[in-house]
């Protein structure tokens, strides 16, 4: 494994298992607290018409982030 | 004739002008809401 | 008992806590502000089984107790018991949504934490079990040892078991303080619903996924949307007609009541044309507000307005905004000043700056007015399409407006932290008509006070400073000149004159300072003194000469005037709004003197370019 996947690289309605994240202190704390922890399952739902943002499936709720914060975002 | 009219108009902008003042000065000393410029007010 | 038991609602946004709040207290509720802060603070009084009065506080939105916005602060700090505002709950009620327990539960754990007592409430039951999921809330009271309530608020199951918890004694959870991080209150929490959440693995397709199918659809979405925002122009702009027609003909009945009943005099003429009309002039805008706040209502009962910033949120990060800042600003188009409220949701303080600085360049509906008056004199002979095209075109200008200031300030202003768009995109509900009426109802209230206290007193000092000090002379325009506002008009008319104004057009816009609307009541008393009606003040505006006998209101400075509008700030709340959403002097003065900086530029470019071709 050379670069590690992240969740915008996902296709539609895949799903996948969290790694870390590379986001600043603030922001990957909210994250955190909405349960994008290690090992957590994400689902790419879809992604907003214009490409961005990007919708996804974890532990029953529906979040849209960006693409650009979604790519500092890795999968196991 | 109607000259009670001249002076009561003039009273009647004068006590609007007073309880103008005055609620602004008090709303500004609380930092309160001030029920006519916004606090209770999400609306125009 | 002694004072009413005061009970906290507590959850994350999108939960319903709302629906509950009106639920549990109807039409019994405040709304009010956090001194200091924009924030809303609703409280509410219900009754308990016994008869009982309880106080309802309904606390904003909150992801956790770790606040990372102005709302999320305000939830902490109450619960904290460290607003000297509002005293620490009795107990807290934790909403949380059946669908996704562990995240919820994130908050909840945390304020059973404080000490307080607790009641939990499982939301959204219905909308879990149509995607499998299945809560055993009785192995929940009895692990936590406080109530546990399955509902659906919405549709208000489950009322009477709440009532019957919130009759009770209020109790503290049976829950260990989480030692660690955010990942070691995950795993707690998944102990606690260790065996008493069943999910079935089965896909399921959930009738909202079939909505979003044709919502968030590349080319259907759109569709759906413009038709949307187009059915809400056209009703603001031509059905509100019919309704706002009714209020003018009120008002003009009661002036003529007035005026029957009254001897003529000093008196008579404040009451007429200051009170009834300036007054009048302003609650003419009731029926719009209410339609606006009928469709963002019913756009977010329904959980569509989260799909629309989802939609928006690439074409507002062109210019540094996110798709949360939509809202805002479609608000302002019926008021900057909710428009600016509404700015709390978003969780950037640079986001929330930004969207408070270009809020008040969307065309507001106090706009209105002045646009219909001053287009009808620019075109005299038009047609309606020729007009309603004119209309156009400014609400186009507001727009790049909007876009090239948001660009300008995300270019200057320094950037303090990296901004994370989290946008929660809730399941699609059927609205409910209660809530978004008694919505209508509170905002309704909330302008009618706003008319009968502020633009009242406003309209009473404007009648004044254009009668004050009188003259012995029996012309009404001679009367005026003479005037503490004639005065002024005559003061500033230097620095206006390169824009196309005289000094009648200067009183106008000065006293439109303290709301844009109020221009047009000036004109009617300026141009008719006793006995406005709306239609000879047109008359006799577009009848009034210069010196070289030229019309006054022609093409150039009606343009002119039109540009200056689009852009100007003239609105004393709106100030007043932004220097306490900024918490200072500093935002709400610069942002007077860009926004009218701007708008002399513009407009003196327009009539002085428009020069060469009229």
């Amino acid at each position: 494994m050379n670069e590690p996947r992240h969740i915008g690289q996902l296709a539609d309605g895949e799903e996948a298992q969290l790694g870390g994240m590379d986001l600043p202190e603030a922001a990957g704390d909210r994250l955190r607290e909405m349960g994008l922890l290690p090992g957590a399952t994400v689902r790419l739902i879809r992604r907003a018409p214009l490409g961005c943002p990007i919708e996804f499936e974890l532990g029953g709720s529906r979040l849209a982030l960006r693409r650009a914060d979604a790519a500092q975002i890795f999968v196991r | 004739m109607n000259d009670w009219q001249t002076w009561a108009a003039p009273a009647v902008v004068i006590a609007t002008v007073a309880v103008l003042v005055w609620k602004n000065v008090r709303s500004e000393k609380e930092t309160a809401c001030d029920k006519e410029c916004g606090c209770e007010n999400r609306n125009e | 008992m002694s004072s009413p038991r005061t009970f906290a609602l507590v959850g994350n946004p999108n939960t319903g806590k709302t629906t509950l709040f009106n639920a549990l207290t109807g039409l019994r509720q405040k709304v009010a502000n956090y001194p200091g802060v924009t924030v809303e603070k609703k409280t509410g009084t219900g009754r308990n089984r016994h008869g009982e009065a309880f106080t309802v506080i309904d606390l904003p939105g909150a992801y956790s107790l770790d606040a990372k916005s102005p709302d999320e602060e305000v939830t902490r700090a109450v619960l904290h018991g460290e607003r000297a505002d509002t005293p620490q709950p009795d107990a807290v009620i934790c909403l949380v949504d059946a669908g996704n327990l562990e995240r919820h539960l994130y908050l909840a754990t945390q304020v059973m934490e404080l000490g307080l007592p607790v009641i939990v409430v499982v939301n959204k039951t219905d909308a879990a079990e149509a995607r499998g999921i299945t809560i055993a809330t009785q192995k929940l009271t009895e692990r936590l040892g406080v109530p546990v309530v399955p509902m659906q608020a919405n549709e208000r199951v489950g009322m009477e078991a709440l009532q019957v918890a919130l009759s009770a004694e209020p109790v503290k959870a049976n829950w260990k303080p989480v030692e660690g991080d955010t990942a070691a209150r995950y795993v707690a929490i998944g102990e606690l619903l260790e065996g008493a959440v069943a999910r079935s693995d089965e896909e399921r397709l959930t009738p909202s996924d079939r909505w979003d199918r044709v919502l968030v659809h590349p080319v259907l979405g759109w569709l759906v949307l413009l038709g949307i925002l187009g059915g809400l122009f056209f009703t603001l702009f031509s059905l509100a007609g019919i309704p706002m027609d009714l209020i003018e003909g009120a008002f003009g009945w009661l002036g003529g009541q007035v005026e029957a009943r009254m001897a003529p005099g000093d008196l008579r003429a404040l009451i007429t044309e200051g009170i009834i009309g300036g007054v009048g002039g302003v609650v003419i805008f009731l029926p719009q507000i209410l339609i606006l706040f009928f469709f963002i209502g019913l756009m977010e009962n329904t959980g569509y307005l989260a799909r629309v910033s989802f939609m928006m949120d690439r074409l507002m990060a062109g210019v540094g905004l996110n798709g949360k800042a939509f809202v805002p600003l479609l608000s302002s188009y019926a008021c900057a000043i909710p428009g600016i409220m509404a700015t709390r949701t978003m969780e950037s303080a640079r986001d929330r700056l930004i969207t408070t600085l270009i809020a008040p360049i969307t065309s507001c509906s106090a706009r209105l007015p002045v646009y219909v008056m001053l287009i009808a004199l620019m075109l005299p002979v038009g047609t309606a399409g020729q007009k309603a095209l004119v209309m156009l075109g400014l609400y186009v200008l507001s727009i790049i407006g909007v876009y090239a200031f948001a660009y300008v300030f995300n270019r200057t202003l320094a950037r303090q932290e990296q901004t994370l768009f989290v946008l929660e995109l809730p399941a699609y509900q059927r609205p409910s008509w209660r809530e978004i009426g008694l919505q209508m109802y509170d905002r309704g209230k909330i302008f009618l006070r706003r008319a009968g206290t502020l633009i009242l007193g406003l309209s009473i000092v404007l009648w004044a400073l254009t009668t004050y000090p009188k003259s012995d002379s029996e012309d009404g325009s001679e009367q005026l000149a003479q005037s503490y506002a004639g005065k002024l008009g005559h003061a500033i008319e230097p620095v206006i004159e390169p824009l196309g104004y005289d000094w009648k057009m200067g009183i106008g816009l000065v006293a439109s300072f303290a709301a844009r609307e109020v221009f047009v009541s000036t004109m009617s008393i300026i141009y008719l003194g006793e006995e406005a009606d709306d239609d000879s003040v047109r008359n006799r505006m577009a009848n009034e000469t210069r010196a070289d006998g030229k019309p006054a209101y022609n093409v150039r400075t009606c343009l002119s005037l039109l540009v200056f509008y689009v852009f100007a700030m003239q609105c004393l709340s709106t100030v007043a709004v932004t220097r306490r959403e900024t918490n200072s002097w500093r935002w709400a003065i610069l942002q007077v003197v860009y926004l009218t900086g701007f708008a002399y530029l513009a407009a003196l470019a327009t009539y002085q370019i428009s020069g060469f071709f009229v």
